[in-house]
């Protein structure tokens, strides 16, 4: 939610987005956010400061040439940081012809003038899922997390987008 | 009864008729109690969920709390 409201700041041009709740988490201490006064009630509001990150990089479902982009699965987080960030990369699961698009535009989720480039990667969310098409591989994320030298390499070598490399 | 279990069951036994529930990301133990509560009680409540669900009837009891399946 902090983390949401940081991005939604960003994406809206200003400094800071006050949220409900926060008191009483040790997150506001850690992280050093502030409270101001609600200049109409004058009760204490915590307030994010923006989150503007240089590159946001997002796997959809589906894209056209221009970079316009759908999303199947939840759209809460792709939303804002494609709003947020200086530049927006997309990788895809597959292309669709700007037409097609056309006949739904409600559902575009980025447009393409937000979006710097664009790259077809089958699968490309693996180990994480893409709904509705395929789910987490919770076997392939355990192993990725082992603590061996040779893990990220055995973890890049399987990922989908090595053979798209090599072919 | 497992620690996990008393905690799922306790957090399902706070809910009451005509509440709105959330879970958010990494709320594992909230998201069960959720599920457990929506089989348990006979009383309507609604269930929000951050993977976009309202009321949702997952195909399956998923492991992370932003499952996909929470939102169908």
């Amino acid at each position: 939610m902090t983390l949401v409201a940081g991005l939604r700041a960003a994406s809206y041009g200003i400094p800071f987005q006050p949220v409900g709740g926060v008191f009483g988490s040790d997150l506001a201490q850690i992280n050093d956010w502030k409270t101001v006064a609600d200049p109409y009630t004058g009760k204490e509001v915590y307030v994010i400061p923006a989150i503007r990150p240089d590159v946001a990089v997002i796997h959809v479902n589906e894209v056209d040439e221009l970079g316009n982009a759908r999303v199947y699965g939840t759209p809460f987080w792709d939303h804002p940081v494609t709003r947020a960030a200086k530049r927006v990369l997309i990788t895809a699961e597959r292309l669709v012809p700007t037409d097609v698009l056309r006949l739904q535009p409600e559902l575009t989720l980025v447009p393409a003038f937000m979006v710097e480039a664009v790259a077809i990667a089958p699968n490309g969310a693996w180990p994480g899922s893409m709904h509705p098409l395929y789910e987490i591989d919770y076997l392939a994320v355990e192993r990725y997390m082992r603590d061996e030298p040779s893990g990220l390499e055995a973890h890049l070598e399987v990922a989908p987008e090595a053979s798209l490399v090599s072919a | 009864m497992s620690p996990f279990s008393y905690i799922v069951i306790n957090l399902a036994r706070q809910i009451r008729p005509h509440e709105i529930t959330f879970s958010g990301v990494n709320s594992t133990l909230p998201m069960l109690a959720c599920l457990l509560a929506k089989r348990a009680y006979d009383f309507d409540f609604v269930y929000i969920n951050v993977a976009g669900g309202v009321q949702p009837t997952p195909s399956k009891i998923p492991l992370s709390s932003s499952d996909p399946v929470l939102s169908s």
